[in-house]
C-alpha cells in the first residue's frame, strides 16, 4: 500500500450526505453499496496508449481526490490521501470481436463498471478501462465511487485527461496551476456551507416532519437510487415556451419543471405542501477545477394555495428553491437540525425527508448523432495537436477526437447493493420506511425532455409513460396559461387525464 | 433609460459585487461565474437598476456566459415603464 501524506482527516463537508447514504446501504462496508458514477467516451484518432498512460497517472498526481482513500468506515472516518498515485488503468482489445459480440461485450462491460466494488480502505477509488475497437478508435469508461466524485467531477477529469495527452505528445507542461488540493476543497466547502442558528431554523421549518411526529429511523440495507428510467422527449415547440414563460415569471426553465411536476404531485395526492429533493454542486472559482465530490441536496419545501396563478407557483417555487439553496449546510448538521434523535438513529440519510426528486444532470440521448452500435454524441472534445509554443510543424494527423455516448439498452440504473452487505444491514425494529414513494423526473441538462426515474414497486412502464405524458400534458397547460388560478388548472388537468 | 447605461461596466461590476457572484477573466472578456438561479437575481437587478426591460426572445436566443453577452443584452432592452431602482 502507498504511503499516505496525511492520517486522520475528516471528510469534507459535501461528501457527508453521500456518506450517509452509503453507509445506510451496506453499514459494515459503505464501499459495497456500489454507489458509482461512470462516464464513457469514444476516443476517434491515433491514439498513443503510452502517452494516454502516462496522461491518466498526470491527472491524478494533480487530483488529491483520485488519491483519497479511508482509514477507518465509521459514520465519522478518516481518510487520507496517498502521496504517489495509483491507477487502474486495464487495456481490452476487441479488434478481432465481430461487431455484433463486440456491442455485447461493450454494454457487459459498462454494465459492470456501473457497479463496481472499490475497496474505500485500500483504494484507488477509481477506475478505467481502454477498449479498442479498431486501429483508430478507442473506448473510455471512467468509473468513480460516488465519494470522490459528482457529475461535475467527469467532466474534469476527461478533460484534464486530454490536456496530459496532449502535453505528453507535444512535449509542454500540462497544468500550468495546480488543482486545489483536499485541504483547500474542505476549507471552501466549509465556507459556503457554513453552519448557522439562521441555517438551522430554516431546515426546522422547511423539513418539519409530517404531522408534527417525531422522525422515524430511516430504512437500512435499501437502496434509495431508483433502479428503473423512462425517457421521453418534449414536443419540439415546448422548451422554447417553457423558456418564454420563465422570464415572464423571472425565474429559470429548470424552475418552470420543477413547478409542473410539483403541481403533478400535489393534484394527485391533494397534499398542498410538498418537499422535493435536488441536487445543487455550488461550485465556485477552483472548486470548478476539482475532480472532487461537492454535490449537496436542497430540499425544496413548496406550499401553495388553490387561489395562486401559475405565474405566482413559479414564484413560490422559484424562492423555495432559491431559499433552499442559500440555506444549505453540511448533511450531519441539516440531521441534527431537523431531527433531535439523528444521532442515535444514524445512518439516517434523506430518504424520509422527500415526497419525490426532481432533478437536472443527465446527457440528452435523443438529440445526439447515432452510428451504429455505440455513439451517440453528446459532449465532444478535440485533441488539437498542431500548435506547440515554439512553434513545431502542425500534427493534425495525430490529433484525436474525443465524443462522450450514451449506451442504449445498457441498465443503467440496475444496481443493488451487494447481497451480502444487506443481510449485515437488514433493517432494524420497526424502522423500515419505503423510499421512492413517487416516481421522480430527471431532466436532461438541455431541457429538450427528460426520464422518470422509478421502481418496480411504484408501477409498470406503462404506468410511467402516462405519468411522463400527464407531465407533459401540464408542463403544457403552464405556458398556455399562465394567469389560471392552480384551481382552474386543477380542474382541466383533471378533466384532460380522466 | 437612466444614464447609468454609460456606465454600464461599471454597473454590472458592483451588481456582480453585491451579488457575491464570482467572474473570472476569459481572454478579454469576463467569464460570469453564476448559476442559473443567480443569473437571473442578477438580471432582475440590473433591470432594475438601469430602468430596462430585458424581452423574453433575447434572453432565450443569447448566450449568457460573459460580461460582454450582458453588454449586447442590454443593448437589445427596452426602457422600462416603472421608476428605477434607488442604487
Amino acid at each position: 500500500m502507498e504511503p499516505a501524506r496525511s492520517a486522520g482527516n475528516s471528510l469534507a463537508p459535501a461528501q457527508e450526505g453521500q456518506w450517509e447514504t452509503m453507509t445506510a446501504m451496506c453499514p459494515g462496508d459503505p464501499g459495497r453499496s456500489l454507489d458509482v458514477l461512470w462516464d464513457t467516451r469514444l476516443i476517434d484518432g491515433p491514439l498513443n496508449l503510452v502517452a494516454m498512460r502516462g496522461a491518466f497517472e498526470d491527472v491524478a498526481r494533480r487530483h488529491e481526490g483520485l488519491r483519497l482513500r479511508f482509514r477507518s468506515l465509521d459514520l465519522i472516518p478518516t481518510v487520507s490521501i496517498d502521496e504517489r498515485p495509483s491507477v487502474h488503468l486495464e487495456l481490452l482489445d476487441l479488434t478481432a470481436v465481430d461487431p455484433h459480440r463486440r456491442g455485447a461485450a461493450i454494454d457487459e462491460l459498462v454494465y459492470q463498471d456501473s457497479r463496481r466494488y472499490f475497496d474505500l480502505l485500500r483504494g484507488p477509488l477509481w477506475h478505467a478501462w481502454l477498449v479498442r475497437l479498431d486501429r483508430n478508435r478507442h473506448l473510455l469508461n471512467v468509473s468513480f465511487s460516488h465519494i470522490i466524485a459528482d457529475g461535475w467531477a467527469c467532466n474534469v477529469f476527461v478533460r484534464d485527461l486530454l490536456a496530459a495527452y496532449r502535453a505528453r505528445m507535444i512535449a509542454i507542461d500540462p497544468f500550468p496551476e495546480p488543482a486545489p488540493s483536499f485541504a483547500q476543497l474542505h476549507g471552501m466547502q466549509l465556507e459556503r456551507l457554513a453552519v448557522t442558528t439562521q441555517k438551522s431554523r430554516y431546515w426546522q421549518d422547511a423539513l418539519r416532519p409530517p404531522g408534527g411526529r417525531p422522525w422515524p429511523a430511516a430504512p437500512i440495507g435499501t437502496d434509495p437510487n431508483p433502479q428503473h428510467r423512462l425517457l421521453f422527449a418534449f414536443p419540439s415547440q415546448l422548451p422554447r415556451e417553457i423558456g418564454r414563460l420563465a422570464w415572464v415569471a423571472r425565474t429559470t426553465p429548470f424552475v418552470v419543471c420543477m413547478c409542473a411536476y410539483y403541481l403533478l404531485r400535489t393534484f394527485s395526492s391533494q397534499e398542498r405542501r410538498l418537499v422535493i429533493g435536488t441536487a445543487s454542486h455550488g461550485r465556485r472559482g477552483l472548486e470548478r477545477d476539482a475532480v472532487f465530490q461537492s454535490v449537496v441536496d436542497p430540499y425544496v419545501s413548496i406550499d401553495t394555495s388553490r387561489q395562486d396563478s401559475v405565474v405566482d407557483a413559479l414564484r413560490i417555487v422559484h424562492e423555495s428553491l432559491a431559499g433552499a439553496i442559500d440555506n444549505l449546510v453540511p448533511y450531519t448538521a441539516l440531521g441534527r437540525a431537523v431531527n433531535p434523535a439523528f444521532d442515535r438513529q444514524r445512518p439516517w440519510p434523506d430518504a424520509l425527508l422527500c415526497d419525490g426528486h426532481f432533478l437536472s444532470s443527465s446527457p440528452d440521448p435523443f438529440h445526439s448523432t447515432a452510428a451504429g452500435h455505440l455513439p451517440r454524441e453528446v459532449r465532444g472534445g478535440h485533441v488539437d495537436l498542431g500548435t506547440r509554443a515554439g512553434g513545431s510543424a502542425p500534427r493534425a494527423d495525430r490529433d484525436v477526437v474525443v465524443t462522450q455516448v450514451f449506451m442504449p439498452g445498457r441498465p443503467r440504473w440496475r444496481r443493488q447493493p451487494d447481497a451480502a452487505a444487506r443481510e449485515v444491514g437488514a433493517p432494524r425494529g420497526g424502522a423500515a420506511a419505503v423510499p421512492n414513494r413517487a416516481p421522480g423526473i430527471e431532466l436532461f441538462e438541455n431541457r429538450l425532455g427528460g426520464s422518470v426515474r422509478y421502481d418496480e414497486g411504484l408501477g409498470s412502464a406503462d404506468d410511467m409513460r402516462a405519468f411522463a405524458l400527464d407531465y407533459t400534458r401540464l408542463l403544457r397547460a403552464l405556458v398556455a396559461q399562465p394567469d389560471l388560478p392552480l384551481s382552474g388548472l386543477e380542474s382541466a388537468h383533471l378533466a384532460a387525464v380522466s | 433609460m437612466r444614464s447609468d447605461i454609460h456606465d454600464l461596466p461599471m454597473v454590472i461590476e458592483s451588481l456582480l459585487s453585491e451579488s457575491g457572484a464570482a467572474a473570472g477573466l476569459t481572454g478579454d472578456d469576463v467569464l460570469l461565474d453564476m448559476s442559473s438561479l443567480e443569473l437571473v437575481r442578477f438580471l432582475i437587478a440590473l433591470e432594475e437598476r438601469l430602468a430596462v426591460e430585458f424581452d423574453d426572445e433575447s434572453i432565450m436566443n443569447m448566450s449568457l456566459e460573459t460580461v460582454q453577452d450582458i453588454v449586447d443584452l442590454v443593448e437589445h432592452a427596452h426602457p422600462s415603464a416603472s421608476e428605477p431602482a434607488a442604487r
